[in-house]
């Protein structure tokens, strides 16, 4: 495969050749090369070693060990299971509705409710998963002391955000911006002349809906579906925040605490068994949502163009389905802002207006951890999204422009990383930086290293991207004198600048609210922000740490706004 | 001027490799202007990217002005940004972050011939009045319509004086009245300049329109090359008369010998007179031959003519209005007839006519019947 690949490039001219063999080159590494060290340490006998040290010998046993545990089916796997099921359905349902009142009915202020349905997407989930917890904890929450003292009621409760119901309902709640935004898109681009024909053959509404409109989004909705439940069982945040303390054994907390054992060393050789099988799960689904997305793109009826959609009248409904999204928006984005900015200025449980204070914000702020979180947060932020960035260029240009054979090989390779959960991408880099002496563990650079595998997206947006650019417009230039390197800077780079800085932008905010790898990297060097809030809540600095929390949903905003106002407008025009 | 020989280049994977040009062969002299003509997949575009050397041949040879760009055997490929001509495409290719001057700019900015800002101004302002565009020099690229983009494409790919201009379907893009009007100055433009074009195009009135000479490909293979009006008054294949203008097509067998440059032809229960080109030894008397027949050359009435040769009794089936002319499907007592006559005749389905094909009008096709 290399080989022809080499042969393939070695034709072309050789500054173009080197170029897009490096991006090639890094996408193995970043990629390929820790998840093939994490499946042999599988079969590694690792107790009180690292996997290649001398002695060490091969073996099936952490494959027995973990799989015959009885935990893993008496809890991780049931809980797992409700988990990740309550969340999608939750999930799915609020999107699909959603979209269909924005995009498909008459609702009032469709545009607000655009934009109050997607930007709590920004809010880091940390964040969100704490305010959680100081609304409805159910000794101190906010809501609670609310509801005891209106009713008279004894405490705690009487509601419990650490429970299996909380746990599902803030992380099905997290991930509505998502499959909002996914089918939105559909919607949009769906020709309303199909649903036009049905009711041309006396079809009632809702027959048309039945077996027109559900039919020729199923596709779409069943990527949806595959993203989204890769999404909840990598999901950390709230597992970590919510279902911990409600006793809940989610894989990816479960794998967590494996690679923090509480004493002793952690067993490598037995967390790369249990990454085993979400491996190939997610090359499983990855071959399911690649069938799914082609049979939604043969179903040529959803095209990038945009239709001016027919609204359904929504009636009396008008007017509650609008308050819907407000308290959606209410739940996600304003009380976590108010209750952050609350419990930064009044300690918790105490409600005299007296001894509210700004200290906190003054105390988090100076310190020295926290501007390193600061730094670190942007450099390995930006130093990645400028990685992925590149590679996804290159990589969109290979499997676009040329005929080599290793470029659907590359396109897996790239993809790949989004079905894999992120604390299993965190152990493999932690894991093989820790073997490799190299030095970048612990340091920021290996969060660097780790943040550079989210290339899934932005290398699909390139490619979308560099398909709109006809091949033409580059031949053009070929023959009117310009060279590879010449078309790429005058030709190519201009056309695709738009694209480019909207996947560094998306790319820089997914760092800035990173935690699962944050987490799993950590070493008091590294620090990001994420990390920096959960250790002061986690050790009691409540002020402080929500303080932290509401710095960051006001940068996040602001940011947001900013790049809505001023880039998007932009990048509409090209 | 520009030299293919043998040219040969397939797509795909090895195993199902689909071969786009078949050993295709023509030369273009200087100042010419040479058509390839064929339908969608007959493997006229790719040899027209051979040629500007944005695909690599397989086998064969080209040479542009004296010098070898390609050849296969001898492992030769001059890549597309050394090779001097100039090239329309078939979307155009207008760079859209540019404007009209950027645009035509480009080529004496980034190429061979590198130039000095006041002779860049010069040439641009120089080419731009030739395409009439000198007043929207300034206009961003996406708001030309499609004939003005395809004057900043023609002005882009003459800008740098190239001896061959390469046209990919160039008027493919633009509505019915506007691809006349350019085509006249397209043509009229390219005889002023003297250089030698080579214009690939699946339109052939386009094609015996604006060129010196024909070359019709069909399936990656030239099956006849030669003047415009040889091409429509004498296909050799029954490829090239399907393909150019609508044709009549009649099998049948020869039962006299040569005489006075004429055989005569059995077609079913009909005698068909039809005239030869003097050397015609090979349409021995009980060989099978196809007649073709273009339907504007045949005379249609309701009595006889003076010469009654080839006149037969038709019934009209099915009549088409056409503006221009009238468009009539009869059937005679051996097989359709297709007529195209003046618009202003009256002829009803159901009407009896006698029709007449003079014998220069039947042609012995070269190739066998088609099936």
């Amino acid at each position: 495969m290399f080989a022809s690949a080499l042969r393939g490039l070695r034709s072309a001219a050789s500054l173009q050749g080197l170029v897009l063999l490096s991006a090639g080159a890094l996408v193995v590494w970043l990629v390929s090369v820790p998840l093939l060290f994490l499946l042999a340490t599988a079969f590694r006998d690792t107790t009180d070693a690292l996997p290649f040290e001398p002695g060490v010998a091969w073996t099936l046993g952490n494959f027995a060990q973990v799989f015959l545990n009885p935990v893993l089916y008496r809890q991780v796997v049931p809980d797992t299971l409700v988990y990740t099921a309550g969340a999608v359905v939750l999930t799915m349902t609020l999107g699909i509705l959603f979209a269909w009142l924005v995009e498909r009915s008459d609702v009032p202020l469709r545009d607000f409710l655009f934009i109050a349905i997607v930007s709590p997407v920004i809010v880091p989930t940390v964040v969100v998963a704490i305010a959680w917890v100081y609304l409805l904890g159910p000794s101190t929450g906010w809501v609670n002391l609310l509801l005891r003292s209106a009713f008279g009621l004894p405490g705690p409760g009487p509601l419990d955000v650490f429970s299996v119901y909380g746990t599902i309902i803030v992380q099905g709640l997290a991930l509505v911006p998502l499959s909002f935004l996914f089918m939105s898109a559909a919607f949009r681009s769906m020709d309303p002349a199909l649903e036009d024909a049905s009711a041309l053959c006396r079809a009632r509404p809702l027959t048309t809906f039945l077996r027109v409109t559900l039919p020729v989004l199923l596709p779409t909705t069943l990527a949806l579906l595959i993203v989204v439940s890769t999404l909840t069982l990598e999901g950390f945040e709230i597992p970590m925040v919510i279902g911990v303390p409600a006793r809940m054994q989610i894989l990816s907390t479960w794998i967590f605490f494996a690679i923090n054992p509480p004493i002793g060393l952690p067993n490598y050789g037995q967390i790369a068994a249990i990454a085993v099988p979400f491996v190939i799960l997610g090359a499983a689904l990855l071959v399911l949502y690649n069938r799914a997305t082609r049979v939604a793109e043969r179903y040529a009826v959803v095209t990038g163009r945009a239709y001016r959609p027919r609204r359904a009248a929504l009636g009396r409904w008008r007017y509650p389905a609008f308050a819907a999204v407000l308290v959606y928006l209410l739940l996600m984005l304003v009380l976590p802002a108010a209750v952050m900015l609350a419990a930064a200025l009044v300690p918790v449980g105490e409600a005299s207006r007296a001894s509210a204070t700004l200290q906190p914000f003054l105390n988090v702020l100076t310190s020295s951890t926290t501007l390193l979180a600061f730094r670190n947060t942007l450099l390995a932020g930006g130093l990645s999204a400028t990685i992925v960035v590149f590679i996804a260029c290159c990589v969109a240009w290979i499997v676009v422009r040329t005929r080599l054979p290793a470029r659907y090989l590359l396109d897996f390779m790239t993809f790949a990383p989004l079905t894999i959960p992120a604390v299993i991408t965190g152990t493999a880099i932690g894991l093989l930086y820790l073997v490799m002496p190299i030095g970048v563990y612990g340091t920021v650079w290996i969060l660097v290293l780790a943040y550079a595998t989210r290339m899934a997206v932005a290398t699909r947006i390139m490619r979308a991207s560099l398909i709109q650019v006809h091949r033409e417009l580059e031949e053009a230039s070929h023959v009117s004198g310009a060279r590879w390197h010449t078309t790429f800077r005058r030709i190519l780079l201009p056309l695709l600048a738009p694209a480019a800085i909207l996947s560094w932008l998306l790319l820089f905010i997914v760092s800035f609210r990173e935690f699962t790898l944050g987490m799993l990297l950590y070493r008091p060097d590294n620090v990001v922000l994420g990390v920096h809030i959960w250790r002061l809540y986690e050790r009691g600095y409540i002020q402080e740490a929500s303080a932290l929390g509401f710095v960051m949903i006001v940068i996040v905003l602001v940011v947001g706004f900013l790049a809505r106002r001023y880039l998007v407008p932009r990048l509409g025009e090209a | 001027m520009l030299i293919v020989r043998q040219l040969r280049k397939s797509y795909g994977a090895e195993a199902g490799a689909v071969a786009a040009v078949r050993g295709a062969s023509f030369v273009i002299e200087q100042g010419q202007s040479f058509t390839l003509l064929g339908p969608s997949g007959c493997g006229k575009t790719t040899t027209l990217r051979c040629i500007a050397g944005l695909e690599r041949p397989e086998g064969g040879e080209i040479v542009l002005d004296g010098r070898i760009v390609d050849s296969a055997e001898r492992g030769i490929h001059v890549p597309p940004y050394e090779r001097p001509l100039g090239m329309v495409f078939q979307s155009y290719a207008i760079w859209p972050h540019m404007s009209v001057y950027e645009n035509v700019a480009y080529p004496l900015r980034v190429g061979r011939q590198r130039m000095g800002a006041s002779e860049v101004n010069g040439r641009v302002t120089e080419t731009l009045k030739l395409v009439k565009m000198e007043a929207l020099a300034e206009r961003p690229a996406p708001q030309l319509s499609g004939g003005q983009q395809q004057r900043v494409a023609l002005a882009r790919a003459l800008v740098s004086r190239p001896r061959l201009l390469l046209l990919d379907e160039p008027l493919s893009n633009l509505d019915a009245k506007l691809r006349e009007e350019m085509r006249l100055e397209l043509s009229a433009l390219v005889r002023t300049l003297g250089i030698a074009t080579l214009y690939v195009t699946h339109d052939q009135s386009e094609a015996l329109a604006m060129s010196h000479r024909v070359a019709v490909m069909d399936r990656g293979a030239i099956v006849q090359e030669g003047s415009p009006q040889e091409i429509y008054s004498q296909p050799r294949h029954a490829f090239v008369a399907g393909f150019v203008g609508a044709a009549n097509f009649f099998d049948g067998t020869v039962v006299s010998p040569p005489a006075d440059g004429m055989i005569v032809v059995q077609v079913g229960a009909a005698r068909l007179t039809c005239s030869v080109p003097v050397p015609a030894q090979h349409h021995a008397p009980g060989s099978r031959v196809t007649v073709v027949v273009r339907p504007e050359e045949v005379a249609i009435g309701l009595q006889a003519p003076g010469d009654d040769a080839n006149v037969f009794r038709a019934t009209v089936e099915e009549v088409t209005y056409l503006g221009a002319a009238l468009d009539c499907r009869t059937r005679t007592a051996w097989g359709p007839l297709s007529v195209r006559t003046q618009p202003a005749r009256k002829l009803v389905p159901g009407a009896q006519v006698l029709v007449r094909i003079p014998p220069e009008a039947c042609r012995i096709l070269e190739g066998q019947a088609i099936d």
